[in-house]
Order: structure tokens, then sequence, then C-alpha cells
């Protein structure tokens, strides 16, 4: 029980005494003037040397949130950080002088708000990333599903046309060329696809290997010379260096990022030309690859490098807008870089640049190396409508060709030849391809060993190369490919 | 010299407090700290017709609208710089209702229009051309490369300045 006398201070001293140490409580009382009259309280705590403060400083000398302000209303401002650091809460509160600012410490609160509307905040920007990321995947799903139909349409309706039993009147090569075309737009569109994906969860592997550059630029000359034909656009090859370079490169990925570029090029244009320019220099190979198409908007060239980025006024014309974005994710994982200048209605360059090493010429690398070369293929293959087709790809490139469509053959035409080369179906019937490749090497098979596989996944084909194959190729077949791979290894 | 008060308003995580600390400090940092409440800095500059200007620059805290404590934030600016977050298109609805609020708080004061985080990717359309013409600049930045960021202040001290 607490006792009161008349020595005893009032009760309210000490409570005030104690609130303004806790809560840093200052009060600074202004004239009309905005002059300072006095000030009380834990001045100390936001002037560390108040007797600096002269009696007539201008309020908003001290406090730079009076700035514009008109004191003589009532006026809150909660969680000020002053430019000094200090966190306050200021009151401003007139009176019959002028007015008082009365200061309170908030450090302490703000942090602790400030924490809870941090995660609050990040929460927010990540559930917006989430529905940025659902909403672009169901703009794919539609695009792409859109992408597929248009091409598949017109092979169903080819090959419906093909069957029809009496062809009079029918232009077969012409449908069968159509037929062609579109399956190959699909398979560069899927390629593209699934490059895009294995890039987005860094899965792309850089593999490197010596290539002759025109037999790089032949291949990709092949697939997209037809389509610019069609459009009657002159389609050319120009090189700034011999031809017959051998440089180490990603041909695989490198041809990709140049078919993208070209077929764009070709979509994008009515007429005139497409060019690839060749140049090397210093370690560095350039393609320049010019059209004089539509061109694009300066403001849009951001854009369409984003997956799925179509500048606004070609989106009457077909394509995924895939191809740009995925080229320069691929130049990049090369170590090279990749650059757009456009002009709209005039055209457009893009330069792709890959690091490389000394470049040599092919003629002086093989001199005399046409010696007798054993032609002989064993396509180890299950598929009865791949096997004939594989076949004739081979013959008309004069290779011998001996099939086996099952384990048991495969062993019995061994016993009977030695084939230069093996293409191994990885799904072989019965037998998984890769055990038998090692079985077959172990058992002193000394030829070489191609896997043909419909996956294309990095991890079998790494496989494969561990059990001893020399290289791969990926299904649905492509002759070029299939030749170039058969002369490489024949050559060696 | 004269001192005025502006403001820096918008949606949160648009950069506004980075767009200051670039035009203040010359600094940029890549973590987010949340502002709560208000944060304040000075700084001096020399408009094209010479007059001296000290601007207090109200760091208001990021939201979609502006609630009644923040209404006392921006009482007496004579100007502002919008800014909206050029990778977050919301952002940009967001700054057009702002706007609203603040016309409504103090009437009719220069802004400065401010599509922020040029460096990354644009997904923000343009801005609608009524907001566009109502303010004094349109201007793209990065506090990040610091792109715009000194042309924004000194574009807002201009229509201050000039009233």
């Amino acid at each position: 029980m607490k006792v009161m006398t008349n020595n005893n201070p009032p009760i309210s001293d000490s409570v005030n005494d104690f609130i303004i140490e806790r809560l840093n409580i200052a009060g600074f009382s202004f004239d009309n003037d905005h002059l300072l009259i006095t000030a009380d309280g834990n001045i100390e705590y936001y002037f560390p040397n108040p007797n600096t403060i002269a009696s007539d400083t201008v309020a908003s000398d001290l406090f730079p949130f009076l700035v514009g302000i008109d004191p003589l209303n009532e006026k809150e401002f909660p969680y000020i950080e002053m430019p000094n650091g200090v966190i306050v809460d200021a009151f401003i509160k007139p009176t019959s002088a002028g007015y008082d600012v009365v200061l309170i410490d908030m450090a302490l609160q703000r942090d602790k708000h400030q924490q809870v509307q941090q995660i609050a905040n990040v929460v927010s920007l990540q559930k917006d990333e989430i529905s940025a990321e659902n909403e672009a995947k169901s703009k794919f799903i539609s695009t792409f599903s859109h992408e597929l139909k248009t091409p598949l349409s017109s092979i169903l309706g080819y090959s419906e046309l093909l069957n029809e039993p009496d062809k009079t009147g029918i232009n077969i090569a012409a449908n069968a060329n159509a037929i062609h075309r579109n399956g190959i737009y699909l398979l560069n569109l899927i390629n593209n696809v699934l490059e895009q994906g294995r890039a987005d969860i860094q899965q792309t592997t850089i593999t490197t290997s010596p290539v002759k550059l025109s037999d790089m630029l032949d291949s990709v000359s092949y697939l997209v010379k037809p389509l610019a034909d069609k459009k009657k656009i002159n389609f050319s090859i120009h090189y700034g260096c011999p031809e017959d370079f051998v440089l180490v490169l990603d041909e695989q990925h490198l041809c990709q990022v140049l078919v993208n570029l070209i077929t764009n090029s070709i979509k994008f244009s009515q007429e005139g030309f497409i060019t690839i320019e060749v140049n090397y220099k210093d370690n560095e190979l350039q393609f320049i690859v010019s059209d004089t198409g539509i061109g694009i908007p300066e403001d849009e060239l951001s854009t369409i490098m984003q997956p799925f980025g179509r500048a606004k006024h070609t989106r009457h014309i077909e394509g995924a807008g895939i191809g740009l974005s995925l080229s320069n994710t691929l130049v990049k994982l090369m170590g090279g870089d990749l650059s757009i200048q456009s002009k709209l209605g005039e055209g457009t360059a893009v330069t792709v640049t890959v690091p490389t090493t000394n470049a040599v010429i092919a003629s002086q690398l093989n001199g005399d190396a046409q010696m007798s070369i054993n032609r002989q293929i064993l396509v180890a293959e299950d598929d009865e409508d791949l096997v004939p087709l594989i076949a004739y790809y081979l013959e008309e490139a004069g290779y011998e060709v001996i099939t086996a469509m099952s384990q048991d053959e495969l062993k019995s035409e061994l016993e009977s030849n030695q084939p230069a080369v093996i293409l191994m179906d990885h799904n072989f019937r019965e037998a998984n391809g890769i055990e038998l490749t090692k079985e077959l090497l172990d058992n002193g098979f000394s030829g070489k060993i191609i896997m043909l596989t419909a996956s294309s996944g990095e991890a079998i084909i790494k496989q494969a190369m561990n059990a001893g194959c020399s290289d791969f190729i990926s299904k649905p077949i492509d002759r070029e490919k299939l030749h170039k791979i058969l002369a490489k290894h024949l050559n060696d | 010299m004269i001192t005025k008060k502006i403001c820096i308003i918008g949606d949160f995580a648009v950069g506004k407090t980075s767009l200051i600390n670039r035009f203040v400090d010359n600094h940029f940092s890549e973590e987010y700290l949340t502002t709560v409440g208000v944060k304040l800095d000075t700084k001096e500059l020399v408009t094209s017709n010479g007059t001296d200007i000290k601007l207090v620059i109200w760091d208001i805290a990021g939201a979609d609208e502006l609630t009644t404590a923040k209404r006392s934030y921006i009482d007496g600016a004579s100007g502002y710089i919008l800014v909206y977050d050029l990778s977050r298109p919301k952002t940009l609805e967001s700054a057009k209702q702002i706007h609203a609020s603040v016309v409504e708080e103090i009437g009719s004061v220069p802004f400065v229009l401010v599509g922020n985080k040029n460096d990354l990717q644009i997904t923000a359309p343009e801005p609608d051309a009524d907001l566009v013409d109502k303010s004094c600049h349109q201007l793209k930045t990065s506090a990040l490369t610091g792109e715009g960021v000194a042309d924004t202040f000194q574009a807002l001290a201009e229509a201050v300045v000039s009233g």
C-alpha cells in the first residue's frame, strides 16, 4: 500500500520522465514565424548536440517534413525516417503562440512492421510470377496446338490424295514435296520446343567436333532453300573465308540456329533476297543472315527475343515465336553473341558470332585418304516401315545394306558378314540397343556402332556413347544427316 | 535557394527507393527492402533558368492505392514522380489509381510518369494517352544502370519551378 505525503513529488512527474525516456519523446514549440521558441524532452536522442540549435532556428531546417505543409492544421505523420536515419511518429499541433512539433521514437515498431510487410510483399511478388508463368504456359499450349495442326492438316490432306485409287490429274511429286516440307516444319518446331525446354532447365549440352564449313551450310541450305524457292525469294550463301575450312563447333545447335533465323527471314519476306554471309577472324566464326522482309520496330526488338514474343505487326503470320529466343539462348550457351539490326519495311540482319578453334583447310587433312572402304551397313531395326526407308537412303548413297529385325537375325548376319557400321535401334525388339552394343563390342565386333534413337534425352545419348557407340542419329531420320554421319565415320 | 517538397509514389517494389538512392547517393542495391511509412531525403539542383532548388523528397511506401495515413504524406507536395514497373503490367494499373487518389487529395500539380526497370524485359503496355498528356514528362528509367534517373528529377524540378 502506497502512502502519499505532502513531501513527495507528484507521481505524474515520475510517470512523465519514464515515458519520455522509454519513448524518446521530444517537443518543440515554434511561433507563427516558424522560429523555435523552446524545446523539451529527450532532445539529445534526435540532436546529439542540442546546444547547436539556436533559439531562432527555422522549423523546416530542423524538420524537413514541415516543408510545404500548413502547421496551423493539426497533423500526424506516422513512421517518418528522417535524412539522419531516426524513425519517428511526428505530431503537429497548433498552439496560441504558433504550433508544437512532438516526436516519438518508432524505430523498433517500424522495424517489426517492416519485417511483416517485407514477407507480405515478397509473397505477393512470387504469386504474380507464378501467375505470369501459368499464363505463359496456357498461351504456349494454345499457340503450339495451332502450330502443330496447320502442317498436320497439310500432311493428312496430301497423303489422302496420294492414296486415291485414281491418281489421274494428281501431281504426285508436288504432293510428296508438300508432305515433306510440312514434315520438316513440324520436326523443326518440335526440336525447338524440346531444346527450349532443355535450355530452361539447363540441360542443353554443347558438344563440339570438327566440322567442314561448307558441309554444315549445305545441310542448312537443303532444309531452307525449298521454302525460299516456293516464295520466289533468292537465297544465297557468301563466303568471306574458304568454304572448306574445318572448325571445331557444335554443329547440331549451330545448324538449328541458322535454320531458325533463315526460316524466320523466309516467313517475314514476300520478295527480294535472303543471304548468309560467313566470315572467320581471330578464332571467331560470324554469320550474318540478312533479308529484305517486313522488318521489326525498334521498340519491339527486346520483345521478340523472349520466348513466344511476336512483333505486333506479324501476328497474322504463322509461327510460335520461339525460334529467335531459342537461337539466342543456344548462341549464348556456345559462348557467342546474337544481335539484330532492323528497319521497319526494309529488312533485318541478324549477326551470330561464335568462338571456335583455329581453322584448317579440309583438303590438307585427308590428302590421300581415299582408300578402299568397306561400305557395308547393317541396319538393326525392328520397325518394318522404317527398315526399307533407311535401306533406300543407304543404297541411293552407294552403301551395301543388310538388315536384321531381331537379335537372332543380327547375330546370324554377323556370322557371315563384317559390316563397317551397325545402325543399332535403341529399343531393338526384345533387346536393349545399349546392352547389345556392349555385348557385340565385348565379343570382338571391330566396326562402328551408331545408335538410332527416338529419344532426345541427353542421358540416353551419353549411355550409348559410354557403351562404345561411335555416334547417334535421332529419329525421324534425316537423309542428309544419315549420309553425313556415315561418311564421317567411314572416312575416319 | 527555394525548398520544395516532392513525393515519389507507385505500387510496391517498382523501384522508388532505388531511384532515389541512385539520384541522391549514386548507389544501387539488388536487395529488395520494402519501405514502411516514408523516408525523407534532400538534394539540391539548379534548373535551366539558374534557380537553385532544394528538393525534399518523400519516398512513400508503395501500395495499389493511397490509404488515409498515406494521404497525409502527400499534403503540401509541389510535384510528384509516379512510378510503375515496366516488367509488371499491373503496376501501371496501380499507378493510374494512385494518380486519381493524389488528384483528389491535392489537386493537379506537376508530375513525371516513370516506367522503371528498363533494363528488364518490358511487358507493361504503353500508358494511356490520357495519363501521359496529364504528366509534364514521361520517361523510361533504370535505377540499375542510372538511365533516365537524373533526367526525371531534373524534369520535375523544372516543372515545379516554372509553376
